[in-house]
């Protein structure tokens, strides 16, 4: 067997040196207090690219110590490449226990996915964040968006949505619809699909952002109103899978993924690679489900 | 805990680690009071162990408190155990308050500006005692905001009410404000913390009699 020799003690405990932690610590805990702000943070070179995780990799390691158990999820699943590696690295790093098991997990880092499973008190879910911005597709530039978040001025995404309706008849807009943190800051969700937003209020655990490519954190408490922007007529709505089961497990009321075969047809399977696990195994676990309005 | 487990000296890596965590939850949960681990550590007066803590989790070179000026040998350990540079109250990013009853520091506090709310200062207020439960003389404090599911009680002694108006007046303009620890040195629990962020909403009432 080849040894792995890159992870031998040439670096600090959990990679990050202890100076740069405590300001990652330091913005992180301003973020909680200031729910949906986007804190700057000084996001340090990792061995990984900018744009790969490097913001949630930041928070993650700023918080596990020997006694965490560590999940890392991309796009719902613990087994793509970039998962694994993630996995491994932070292993390596920080000595701490690693686990599929969403319910088994005190950190849960994640790409574009909110777990199915209700999380509980004694966990945060960290999410890797490509663009923070949530005005940047309307403004370019970070004086005038700044200025905007101050100013609660947020009239230029109303008018994005609107347009969004007017072509595709749904106010969604891809994934990551934008959400209006505590009643103050408009943020995005990191693009997670419109079927985990409502999941974010309201909840038991803390949503940790990190973008660190844009070198922001921002921060959803616990038990925090969180409400995706919708128009007394036009309502939010998740994904409806009308008639959909999933091919693996024959259960619905997931978030599923649409796979074509070699011959052009096509299944469904849920998203989440450990909740399709254990609803194939056992008890199906709890989830939060939202009603689409009429 | 006995004595014997208490028995290290801090560790930055494990320890700091340790009790970020338990700063994050403290904070993500408004009212909730977080057991700090004790260390073995001599900490000169006014310093509770607790606010010693905070300060050697979150401060470093590249930041700066506010102390009273005659505490010295406080001054001298914080500078040198964490690097952190001595500013006044209007400057600081940290404001140690080392007495409840002395706390005109709040008023002088920075806030920050609303493009960058998060340069509203940390305080690290030391009271008498921190509990769930009522205590003779306290103040029952009660917390609503992000982090509480509906309200949160808990008791404070050896802070007056006006700490708390000033703190109220400080933070009415969110997202502009301060951010609050409140430490105490606790004989059963150890170095205690509760935090109360910029967001929570606070209301208060004297427990004058044990019930």
């Amino acid at each position: 067997m080849i040894e792995n020799l890159r992870f031998q003690e040439s670096f600090n405990y959990a990679y990050i040196d202890e100076f740069t932690k405590k300001e990652i610590r330091r913005k992180t805990l301003k973020a909680v207090c200031i729910p949906g702000y986007q804190v700057p943070y000084a996001s340090p070179e990792m061995p990984i690219s900018r744009g790969w995780g490097t913001g949630g990799l930041h928070l993650t390691l700023s918080l596990v110590g020997p006694d965490d158990t560590v999940k890392v999820i991309d796009q719902g699943s613990d087994a793509s490449v970039n998962a694994c590696n993630l996995r491994l690295f932070i292993k390596e790093m920080a000595k701490c226990a690693v686990t599929f098991d969403t319910a088994a997990a005190t950190i849960i880092q994640s790409r574009h996915r909110v777990p199915e499973e209700i999380l509980t008190e004694k966990q945060i879910l960290v999410l890797q964040v490509p663009q923070p911005e949530v005005l940047r597709r309307v403004e370019r530039h970070e004086a005038k968006t700044r200025i905007m978040h101050a100013e609660a001025d947020y009239a230029k995404i109303w008018v994005t949505l609107y347009e969004a309706y007017v072509r595709s008849g749904t106010l969604r807009n891809g994934a990551g619809h934008p959400i209006l943190v505590n009643g103050r800051y408009v943020a995005t969700p990191s693009p997670i699909p419109s079927w985990d937003v409502p999941n974010l209020s309201m909840a038991r655990c803390l949503y940790l952002f990190g973008a660190g490519r844009e070198k922001r954190i921002h921060a959803i408490p616990p038990f925090t109103r969180v409400e995706p922007l919708e128009f007394d007529d036009i309502r939010f709505k998740v994904e409806e899978f009308i008639g959909v089961h999933c091919s693996a497990s024959g259960q619905d009321k997931a978030f599923m993924d649409q796979i074509y075969a070699e011959d052009f047809s096509r299944f469904w399977v849920i998203n989440d690679s450990n909740f399709l696990d254990k609803v194939r195994q056992g008890p199906r676990p709890s989830q939060r489900l939202f009603t689409n309005p009429e | 805990m006995s004595a014997l487990a208490m028995a290290k000296s801090y560790d930055q890596i494990f320890d700091g680690q340790k009790h970020y965590r338990t700063l994050l939850q403290c904070t993500a949960r408004p009212g909730m009071i977080g057991q700090l681990d004790d260390v073995l550590m001599e900490v000169p007066a006014p310093l509770n162990r607790a606010t010693t803590l905070i300060a050697l989790t979150l401060m470093s070179a590249d930041s700066s408190f506010h102390l009273e000026q005659s505490a010295e040998q406080a001054m001298d350990l914080l500078c040198r155990e964490t690097l952190a540079k001595p500013a006044t109250a209007e400057q600081a990013d940290f404001v140690l308050i080392a007495d409840a009853r002395r706390f005109e520091e709040i008023d002088r506090a920075r806030t920050g500006n609303l493009a960058y709310p998060e340069q509203g200062a940390t305080l690290v207020v030391q009271v008498a005692a921190l509990s769930p439960a009522p205590m003779p003389d306290s103040l029952r404090l009660t917390l609503a905001g992000p982090g509480i599911e509906s309200e949160a009680a808990v008791f404070v002694s050896g802070a007056p009410v006006e700490l708390f108006e000033a703190l109220q007046k400080r933070n009415v303009e969110f997202p502009l404000g301060v951010d609050s620890f409140f430490t105490c040195d606790s004989l059963s629990a150890g170095p205690c913390v509760m935090a109360l962020p910029r967001t929570t909403r606070v209301k208060w009432e004297p427990v004058s009699e044990w019930s």
